[in-house]
């Protein structure tokens, strides 16, 4: 996934949910759904990782010092 | 004995208004008698006690929320005492009016709750839907408030990889609306910042929440950039802020959950739709593989009775051979039968042409001249080669010609 850097959480859970209704409405033929699933597996592979992360970033806003507010 | 300094009226109010600034700011508690806007813009008012009314002014940019209140309600007015510069009449300068007591705080919220749905900042056209998955999330609550900690625990707990913005704020007390318009506007600022804001405080009187109930901070959250998520007070007792957001939670606590979502639901999710897409590929494989089979097997049928069907043939050749063999033995006696009688009738047809032919011949060489000539006969002709028939077609001296059988004479007429 390092040469996708764009690519987000939202996008790859999107992503693997438009996959899933490809492959539900039954739309695809054997040479495009390979492929599909390939792209699901990585995509899966990428949210999975995401989802191991535990630590979050916690950012206290000074709004007293900030430039543009009244 | 010094004289008594004597002043102009102008100059009199002037130096009163001096001495009444060293008083600055007071609050004044009482209820309302009469609250006067001219211009859209002016207000005059009135407040009370049992013994005594105080007039004050005020303009419509300091006292926003002046349409919540009408006469009879207990309120606090904040402003600095003064003369009036033309009158000399006493008023307080109003900078801030605040409903007191439940009963006018619940006038003031019923009468801008009303004004809002009005306005449409409660319609739920207008609410948009929240990010399903926001990586960067605003916290609007008061530093070290347990709506701040229950918050921070639960979005923690379900998620990682977040980044969480706190907005510290006074959420009660006068300095509770500027600041939290002043978060808003941190947030105006940075509208691509943050992907989702939570604005929360825990349950209170009406009192308690007058900045959640206030005009300023509702107009605020209506017009905010980023999507709102409301979580203030008790799960029965909404405030007016609850109204405006795109989306009010009872609690602190369930704005969390509805914000974010549990990791371990979503991992299951999206393992479960893994495993699904697996079998639906190894299902269509498994398809595809029965209808390649089905179709060997029908060509492999074709190609069986294709190959019948050749034997079948090839086994007639023979037969159809000797078939052939006999109707060629057939036509070859009929055409040995036939050939001798066709032979001898064109013999005989030819002998019959012969005879004519010599017939033919002995009759014309009867009718030829020249047999007659032979047998002492003459042809006299003219010079101009005409036959001489009779005498007197020719005169004397006319040259003739007369043909014998052998030789002609050339002769002239006497």
């Amino acid at each position: 996934m390092s040469n996708e850097p764009a690519l987000t959480f939202a996008k790859a859970y999107a992503e693997l949910q438009t996959i899933t209704q490809e492959f539900e409405a039954g739309e695809l033929d054997l040479e495009k759904s390979i492929p599909r699933f390939k792209r699901a597996t990585e995509l899966v592979n990428f949210l999975k990782k995401e989802l191991v992360k535990m630590e979050s970033q916690i950012e206290e806003i000074n709004l007293d010092n900030q430039e543009g507010l009244s | 004995m010094l004289a008594q300094p004597v002043f102009q009226v102008s100059e009199c109010i002037e130096a009163l208004n001096q001495h009444l600034s060293l008083v600055g700011e007071i609050v004044v508690e009482g209820e309302l008698g009469r609250l006067d806007v001219k211009n859209g813009r002016l207000l005059f008012g009135t407040l009370k006690d049992a013994v005594s009314s105080l007039d004050f002014f005020s303009m419509s940019h300091l006292v926003k929320n002046f349409r919540q209140f009408e006469p009879g309600m207990l309120v606090q007015a904040y402003g600095s005492p003064g003369l009036y510069k033309t009158s000399g009449k006493f008023r307080l300068l109003v900078n801030q009016l605040v409903p007191v007591g439940e009963g006018a705080l619940q006038i003031a919220y019923d009468k801008l709750k009303a004004q809002l749905q009005r306005e449409g900042l409660f319609a739920p056209e207008r609410k948009r839907p929240l990010p399903p998955w926001p990586q960067t999330i605003g916290l609007i609550t008061a530093v070290g408030s347990s709506a701040q900690a229950d918050l921070l625990k639960i979005i923690t707990a379900r998620r990682g990889g977040l980044t969480i913005y706190t907005l510290p704020v006074n959420v009660q007390g006068r300095e509770a609306i500027p600041s939290i318009l002043k978060a808003f506007a941190y947030l105006n600022y940075h509208p691509s910042a943050i992907d989702l804001v939570i604005i929360a405080r825990g349950g209170g009187s009406l009192e308690d929440l007058a900045a959640f109930n206030s005009e300023a901070v509702c107009r605020a959250v209506f017009g905010c950039p980023v999507p709102v998520m409301a979580a203030i007070g008790h799960e029965d007792n909404w405030s007016l802020c609850d109204y405006v957001a795109d989306l009010r939670a009872s609690t602190p606590s369930h704005a969390a959950e509805l914000a974010v979502r549990d990791r371990l639901e979503v991992l299951r999710e999206i393992i479960t739709s893994h495993q699904w897409l697996h079998q639906r590929l190894i299902r269509d494989l498994k398809t595809k593989e029965t209808t390649v089979n089905q179709a060997t097997l029908a060509i492999r049928r074709r190609l069986h009775r294709l190959t019948a069907t050749v034997n079948q043939t090839l086994g007639k050749i023979p037969v159809m051979a000797v078939s052939l063999q006999s109707l060629l033995h057939q036509y070859r006696q009929t055409l040995d039968h036939s050939l001798p009688q066709f032979y001898s009738r064109l013999k005989r047809d030819q002998a019959l042409k012969q005879q004519d032919l010599i017939h033919l011949e002995r009759l014309l060489t009867s009718l030829d001249y020249r047999v007659v000539l032979r047998r002492g006969y003459s042809i006299t002709r003219l010079k101009t080669g005409r036959i001489l028939k009779r005498a007197d077609q020719v005169k004397p001296g006319a040259a003739l010609q007369t043909q014998l059988s052998h030789g002609a004479i050339n002769s002239i007429v006497n």
